[in-house]
């Protein structure tokens, strides 16, 4: 039991680690908490949905197709409606309650397109053979998801840490004051970090089925809740935190389903609640914010 | 256009009365904190100013949506803060006789109060509780557990309700550490496990776990309504007493900028806690009143986080740090749910969506700063006529334009205003 929920906790940690890094990602560029980000992930969930049922195409290659929309989408956002707060006393709270206000929208259009109940995508539509490892059975699609979501945040880390954009995106996460100065974009860049937020979302949406089974269109606030623990776990801001505090959250999770089942639900928000007010930059320090 | 005025009227006030260089008949701010050949210790005839610093400065400060305090705007407000007090109670009061669903009403009164104290949180001194909700299922639980464990009756356990909001307002205190959207999440946060730890299944002996409470001996219609209405007048009745007290000009400062606001001598922690503490206590009450009248809930009822969405929704609609906004917010937003929103729920979710979106984009301060935009435009009007005989009178005078005379008038405002405010240091 024990290594059954160590082994699960640590590829669904995978999972909520690429789930929550376009939250730290659009945190660490603008620091705006994107209330809702829960229903990008919902969209590329019913999105996936669509794709497979409708077209026959595996959550997993619809995947890649779905970052070049979504980066344009959250572009398009951020240089359209995000600039005007540009400047504004209280753009962060406002910036929250706008977002809210998007959550709602994305939230009631998915209502009226697909309906308010659930979705099931079952793990079987990526890899159907259950794999056994040590005496027991594991769903395959939680490895296959676990990986790809591995493959992903790799990638995304290698971009941010070796790229010319991504540099640029460090510098403004460090200073967006200092790094204008020495001649950084910071208005595109911020624009396409937004952007890739929202692709990050969106390809976390696609795995969500698999993984965790049933999709709805109300979802959306409690993943937002979650993931926003998780980087407050890790470290708000921090590209490698998200990864570190999806593991510690997953194990943390699955420990507590197995010995207090009943007390699981309390987890994410706890740990909210208590990292927020005894260590506010998070466990792997480099604090970033001011409050 | 609102800011134009204003904007030039504040870059002139702010820069030259900083200097001293505006005759105020009063030393300018810089005289005021650093005279030459003082010390630098306060001393009583300079502390008289510091409440006419911190007004004067708020005057200039509009670009947040909350109402600048101006003296035109203080003589107006009896008027309008009465009736923002009487009004929604006799509308309430006489609602029944023409429409009886009572539980739409209850909800309505409900969603006046909830509200009204994101209004002192949020509209006076400026953290957005996304949480409100937990408060205020606490206060519902702790209402229905009082009548039906202690057997209290109803009207009491009121109170009850309203104490236990307080407690955990103030157990939740150590949450204003955190500022902005930290604040919010970590609210939203407390609010999700107060509702799990009520919902578990492991407290099925005190609090009935997920299957709610029943309070169908106490139910009394009549009764828990005309509590609502009253709960109603109280809520609105704070607020004005916020809103025309130095505390409420103090929470204004804070909002604005902590920093200088405790410059000033604001006891920030004490007066933003103050703030929670009454709006904690208003939820509490409101809960309470809420699972008297509906006399059956369930945890996911109570503690659900749409409410506090509405609250805050319906406050922004209205417009923040107005006795008015939330009402009006309230009455319109959540009379058009009770139309359209029972039948297509999507719909109107979508619907409040796009209406949120575009307040926060376009009027941050709500049907309140469209009336006070007409207002100004009858103002701005009468400014530019003078203007015209200004210039006809003084043939080929300098020229004159209507932004720095609109900014002569404000400093004749504000020195009214300077000599009603300045009797001491706020807070303590």
């Amino acid at each position: 039991m024990l290594e059954y929920a160590l082994v699960t906790g640590i590829l669904l940690g995978v999972f909520y680690g690429l789930l929550a890094s376009g939250l730290n990602l659009v945190f660490g560029m603008q620091r705006i908490v994107n209330i809702a980000h829960g229903d990008f992930v919902m969209l590329g969930a019913f999105l996936s949905w669509e794709v497979y049922y409708g077209l026959g195409v595996n959550p997993l290659i619809a995947a890649p197709l779905a970052i070049v929309p979504a980066i344009a989408l959250g572009y398009a956002w951020s240089r359209g409606v995000l600039s005007r707060f540009n400047g504004r006393q209280d753009a962060e709270t406002l910036s929250l309650v706008l977002f809210f206000g998007l959550s709602q929208v994305i939230e009631a259009i998915e209502s009226l397109e697909f309906g308010t109940n659930p979705r099931s995508i079952p793990g079987s539509t990526v890899l159907a053979a259950p794999i056994h490892l040590a005496g027991r059975t594991y769903p395959a699609a939680l490895w296959v998801v676990a990986g790809c979501s591995l493959v992903v945040l790799l990638v995304f880390l290698l971009w941010l840490y070796k790229s010319r954009v991504g540099f640029g995106m460090r510098a403004i996460m460090a200073d967006r004051l200092e790094a204008a100065v020495v001649g950084v974009n910071v208005a595109r860049i911020s624009s396409l970090s937004f952007g890739i937020g929202v692709a990050l979302a969106a390809v976390a949406g696609a795995f969500y089925g698999p993984v965790l089974g049933a999709v709805a269109p109300n979802q959306g606030l409690a993943i937002t809740t979650i993931a926003f623990a998780i980087i407050v776990l890790g470290s708000l801001g921090n590209p490698v935190g998200a990864l570190v505090g999806g593991l510690i959250f997953s194990v943390v999770t699955q420990f507590t389903f197995v010995y207090a089942s009943s007390w699981a639900n309390v987890i994410p928000y706890a740990i909210v609640v208590v990292v927020m007010l005894l260590r506010p930059a998070g466990l792997i320090g480099r604090r970033v914010r001011n409050a | 256009m609102r800011r134009f005025g204003r904007r030039v009227a504040r870059r002139e006030l702010g820069e030259q009365e900083l200097k001293g260089e505006v005759d105020t008949g009063k030393p300018g701010l810089a005289a005021g904190l650093q005279q030459p050949g003082t010390d630098g210790l306060p001393d009583s005839s300079r502390r008289r100013y510091r409440l006419g610093h911190v007004r004067r400065w708020l005057s200039t400060r509009v670009r947040t949506g909350v109402p600048a305090v101006d003296a035109k705007n203080q003589r107006l407000s009896w008027w309008s803060d009465s009736s923002a007090i009487l009004f929604p109670m006799v509308a309430l009061a006489l609602l029944p006789s023409v429409y009886s669903n009572y539980a739409l009403l209850i909800n309505l009164a409900v969603f006046i109060v909830l509200a009204q104290g994101i209004n002192v949180v949020y509209g006076f001194a400026g953290y957005l509780p996304f949480g409100y909700v937990g408060v205020f299922g606490v206060g519902a639980y702790a209402g229905s557990l009082a009548i039906l464990d202690l057997h209290l009756p109803p009207e009491v356990a009121l109170l009850f309700g309203g104490v236990a909001g307080t407690v955990i307002g103030t157990v939740l205190l150590p949450l204003f550490r955190l500022s902005g959207a930290y604040f919010a999440i970590a609210t939203l946060a407390a609010s999700l496990v107060l509702e799990n730890v009520v919902n578990n299944p492991s407290l099925i002996g005190i609090t009935n776990g997920p299957y709610g409470l029943s309070l169908a001996t106490a139910y009394d219609q009549t009764a828990s309504y005309a509590s609502a209405v009253i709960l109603v007048g109280v809520a609105t009745a704070a607020v004005v007493a916020v809103k025309r007290s130095r505390f409420g000009l103090a929470l204004r400062a804070l909002r604005s900028d902590p920093e200088s606001a405790l410059m000033a001598g604001i006891n920030v922690p004490m007066e933003r806690s103050s703030a929670w503490l009454i709006a904690a206590a208003l939820a509490g009450i409101a809960g309470a009143t809420f699972a008297w009248s509906i006399s059956v809930f369930y945890p996911s009822s109570v503690f659900n986080i749409s409410k506090s969405v509405f609250a805050i929704v319906f406050a922004f609609f209205g417009g923040m740090g107005t006795a008015w906004g939330p009402i009006v917010g309230t009455g319109i937003l959540y009379g058009l749910y009770s139309v359209v929103g029972l039948s297509a729920p999507s719909v109107f979710e979508l619907m409040y969506g796009a209406v949120i979106m575009a307040v926060v984009l376009f009027f941050p301060g709500g049907c309140a700063s469209l009336v006070r935009f007409f207002k100004d435009s009858a103002t701005r009007k009468a400014t530019r006529r003078h203007s015209k005989e200004v210039m006809q009178g003084t043939c080929n005078a300098i020229p004159v334009d209507s932004g720095s005379l609109g900014s002569a008038e404000q400093v004749a405002s504000l020195e009214v205003i300077d000599d009603k405010a300045a009797k001491g240091p706020v807070g303590k």
